[in-house]
C-alpha cells in the first residue's frame, strides 16, 4: 500500500494494527511523510471545527417555511438553537466567574479579615473646622490643639448611602459643642463595651469556622480516587467529524473581527487616605466590575465598564462665619466609562495577550478618567482569566470649586467571547 | 404550537409528513432540524459562495417536501436529500463559470490561533473548488456529511472502491493544491 494509502486509511480508522506499525515506522523515519500526516491531521482538525458551514442562515429557513406554507420558527425556537449554540461557552463563563469570585472573597480582606476589630467601624466624614487667620497651621495639631479654637467633629453613620452626602457643618453650633462632647463620652464607652463582645463573638465564630473546616478537609481525604483531566482529548485515530450534533456541540464562535467580550472580576483599591481618616472596610459589592466590550479588529476594542467602587474625597470649605472647613470622606459610587483596549498581537505569548486600557466616564459625583494594564489568559476557546491594574483620577467639584481624587486599583476576573 | 417529535423515527415523520395534515408542518420541520445542518454543510462547501449556497439548500428542502409528500414507500431522508442537493448543485455549477480568486487569502504570522484555523479552512474551501465535481463531491460527503464510503457510492452511483478512491485522491489534491500555503503554516503542525 502506498504512503499516502496508509495515512488516508488512519485516519478513516480502517488500518490494522500490521499496517499501522508500517506507518508508524515509516513515520519516524521520513520527513516528508511526517509532513502529509501533520498536514492531513490539521485538515482534518480545522475541518472538525468549521461551524459556520453547518448553520443555515435563519432568513433561508424562514424564507424555505414561508414558501411551504409552514408556521416559521418561533422566536423561542430561534431562543432553543441559540441556547444550543451557545450553551457551552455561557455555562463555562458562569462557572469560572462564579470561581473567580469565591477565590477573590478568600483572598481579598473584604468585610471581616485580619481587621476584625475594625469591622463594626464605619468611618465615613470627619470635618475640621479653624479660622482663616491660622491656615498655616498643621491639620492634626489643629485638630488636637483645643486652645486654638480648633473645633473636631467626628461622625460615624450607620447607613452606607448616606455616604454620598456632603456633611455641611454649621459653624454656628460650635457652642453646643461641649454639651454633645460630654454626649459622645459616654457614647463612645458604650461603643468600647459593644466592641469587647463583638471581639468576643468573632473569636467563637472564627473557632467554629475552623472546626467546620478540618471536618471539610477530612471529607475531602476521604476521596483519594478524585481525578482531575482535560475535557477533551484529541485522537487523531478515531477522530471522525461524521455528525453535524459532533460539531455543533463543540462550537466555538470566535471571529476576532465580529465578536463580542463579556467581562466580570472583582478588585481592591489602594487610596492615599489622610492619615487621620479610617479608611472603611469594602464590601463585596464595592469591588465588582462588568464590562461588556466589541472587537474592531484583533487588537483593538471598544466597550463599557460599569462599577460600583468607592473614592476617597478630601476638598474645603469657608463657613458663613468665615471658618476653613475640610470634609473627607469615602463615598460608594456608582460609575460608567467607555473603554478603549489595545492588545496587541505581537507581544502573545502561551495564550496570554497583555493589553492596555484606556477609559473615561462619570460617576454620580464627578468625571473619571483611567489608564490601565492587564493580562488576558485563554483559558479555553473563549473564556479567559484576566489579571488587571489600573490607575484612576476623579475630578469633582464642590461649590464651584474644583477638586481631585485618585487610587490604584487590581482586579481578577474572567471574561467570555461570543 | 409546535409538537416535539424528536423521539419520532425518519419513517414516523414522513408518514405524518404524507398522511397528517395537523401534524404534516411540525413533523417536516422536525426532520429539517436533523438534516438541515449537513444539507447546508454540502452546499456551502460545494459553492463557497454564500448566496448559491442558500439558494441550493432552500431549493434542496423544497423538492424533497414537494416529493416526499406525493411519493409512496420508504424514503431514507438523508440520502434522499443529499440526492437532492447533489443534482441540483451538478446543474448549478453547468450553468455557471468558474472563477477562483486565490489572491483574497492574505496569511498572517503569528502564533497558531483562531485565525489560523478560519485561514486554513478558507484555503480548504479555495482548494476544494479547484477540483472537479466528483472529487469535492465526494471528499464533502465524507469529511462534512460524515458518509461511509458505501453510503458515498450509493449516491455518486458509482463502486465501493471508486469512492474511496476519489475521497483519497480529493484529499491527496487539497494537499497539492495548498502546499504552497501550507507551507507558511507548517509550523503550527509540529
Amino acid at each position: 500500500m502506498k504512503h499516502e494509502n496508509l495515512i488516508n486509511e488512519y485516519f478513516d480508522g480502517n488500518l490494522d494494527s500490521t499496517n499501522q506499525e508500517l506507518l508508524f515506522n515509516e513515520l519516524a523515519s521520513s520527513e516528508e511523510l511526517r509532513y502529509d500526516f501533520n498536514q492531513l491531521f490539521a485538515m482534518k482538525m480545522a475541518i472538525g471545527k468549521d461551524t459556520a458551514a453547518f448553520v443555515p442562515a435563519i432568513s433561508s429557513t424562514e424564507a424555505l417555511f414561508a414558501n411551504l406554507g409552514i408556521a416559521g420558527t418561533t422566536s423561542s425556537n430561534s431562543l432553543a438553537g441559540f441556547w444550543t449554540l451557545y450553551k457551552a461557552p455561557i455555562l463555562t463563563g458562569l462557572m469560572a466567574t462564579m470561581a473567580t469570585a469565591l477565590v477573590m472573597l478568600w483572598l481579598l480582606p473584604i468585610g471581616s479579615g485580619s481587621n476584625n476589630s475594625e469591622k463594626s467601624r464605619i468611618p465615613v466624614v470627619s470635618s475640621y473646622s479653624y479660622d482663616t487667620a491660622d491656615l498655616t497651621l498643621e491639620l492634626p495639631e489643629e485638630k488636637n490643639n483645643e486652645s486654638n479654637g480648633a473645633l473636631i467633629q467626628n461622625r460615624e453613620l450607620n447607613k452606607t448611602k448616606e455616604l454620598n452626602k456632603i456633611v455641611s457643618v454649621n459653624a454656628r453650633l460650635n457652642s453646643q459643642l461641649n454639651n454633645l462632647q460630654n454626649q459622645i463620652a459616654s457614647l463612645n464607652s458604650i461603643t468600647n463595651m459593644l466592641r469587647e463582645e463583638n471581639k468576643a463573638l468573632e473569636l467563637s465564630t472564627n473557632q467554629q469556622t475552623n472546626s467546620e473546616l478540618n471536618i471539610n478537609k477530612k471529607t475531602m481525604g476521604d476521596n483519594p480516587n478524585t481525578v482531575f483531566q482535560s475535557n477533551f482529548v484529541e485522537q487523531p485515530n478515531s477522530f471522525s467529524s461524521n455528525n453535524a450534533n459532533f460539531i455543533i456541540n463543540n462550537f466555538n464562535t470566535y471571529n476576532p473581527e465580529t465578536s463580542i467580550k463579556l467581562e466580570a472580576a472583582l478588585g481592591r483599591y489602594f487610596q492615599n487616605i489622610g492619615s487621620d481618616f479610617v479608611e472603611r472596610n469594602n464590601t463585596f459589592s464595592d469591588n465588582l466590575r462588568v464590562s461588556g466590550l466589541y472587537n474592531l479588529s484583533r487588537e483593538y476594542s471598544i466597550g463599557l465598564d460599569l462599577r460600583q467602587e468607592n473614592f476617597y474625597q478630601e476638598f474645603t470649605d469657608i463657613s458663613n462665619s468665615g471658618q476653613k472647613l475640610i470634609y473627607q470622606q469615602q463615598p460608594t459610587v456608582y460609575s460608567a466609562s467607555m473603554i478603549f483596549r489595545y492588545a496587541p498581537e505581537y507581544l502573545e505569548f502561551l495564550q496570554v495577550r497583555p493589553n492596555i486600557d484606556l477609559s473615561v466616564g462619570a460617576t454620580n459625583i464627578g468625571e473619571l478618567a483611567r489608564i490601565g494594564v492587564g493580562l488576558d489568559y485563554y483559558l479555553f476557546g473563549n473564556t479567559y482569566f484576566y489579571f488587571k491594574s489600573d490607575y484612576t483620577f476623579l475630578s469633582y467639584y464642590h461649590k464651584n470649586i474644583n477638586f481631585s481624587s485618585n487610587k490604584y486599583g487590581t482586579h481578577l476576573g474572567i471574561g467570555v467571547e461570543f | 404550537m409546535t409538537k416535539n417529535l424528536k423521539n419520532n423515527t425518519d419513517s414516523e415523520l414522513i408518514r405524518m409528513l404524507r398522511n397528517d395534515k395537523k401534524l404534516s408542518g411540525d413533523a417536516f420541520k422536525e426532520l429539517y432540524s436533523r438534516y438541515s445542518p449537513n444539507i447546508h454543510a454540502y452546499c456551502y462547501k460545494i459553492f463557497n459562495d454564500e448566496q448559491t449556497a442558500e439558494d441550493i439548500f432552500q431549493e434542496t428542502f423544497m423538492r424533497f417536501y414537494q416529493n416526499v409528500k406525493v411519493q409512496e414507500g420508504n424514503v431514507n431522508v438523508h440520502g434522499y436529500l443529499i440526492t437532492i442537493a447533489r443534482n441540483l448543485s451538478l446543474n448549478q455549477k453547468k450553468k455557471s463559470e468558474r472563477i477562483v480568486y486565490t489572491d483574497k487569502l492574505d496569511l498572517h504570522e503569528g502564533e497558531y490561533n483562531r485565525q489560523d484555523r478560519q485561514e486554513l479552512l478558507d484555503l480548504i474551501a479555495m482548494a476544494l473548488e479547484l477540483l472537479e465535481f466528483e472529487f469535492q463531491d465526494a471528499f464533502i460527503l465524507r469529511e462534512y456529511n460524515g458518509l461511509s464510503y458505501e453510503e458515498i457510492a450509493e449516491i455518486t452511483g458509482t463502486t465501493l472502491n471508486n469512492a474511496k478512491s476519489r475521497v483519497f485522491r480529493a484529499r491527496n489534491k487539497i494537499k497539492q493544491i495548498l502546499k504552497p500555503y501550507l507551507k507558511d503554516l507548517e509550523k503550527h503542525f509540529k
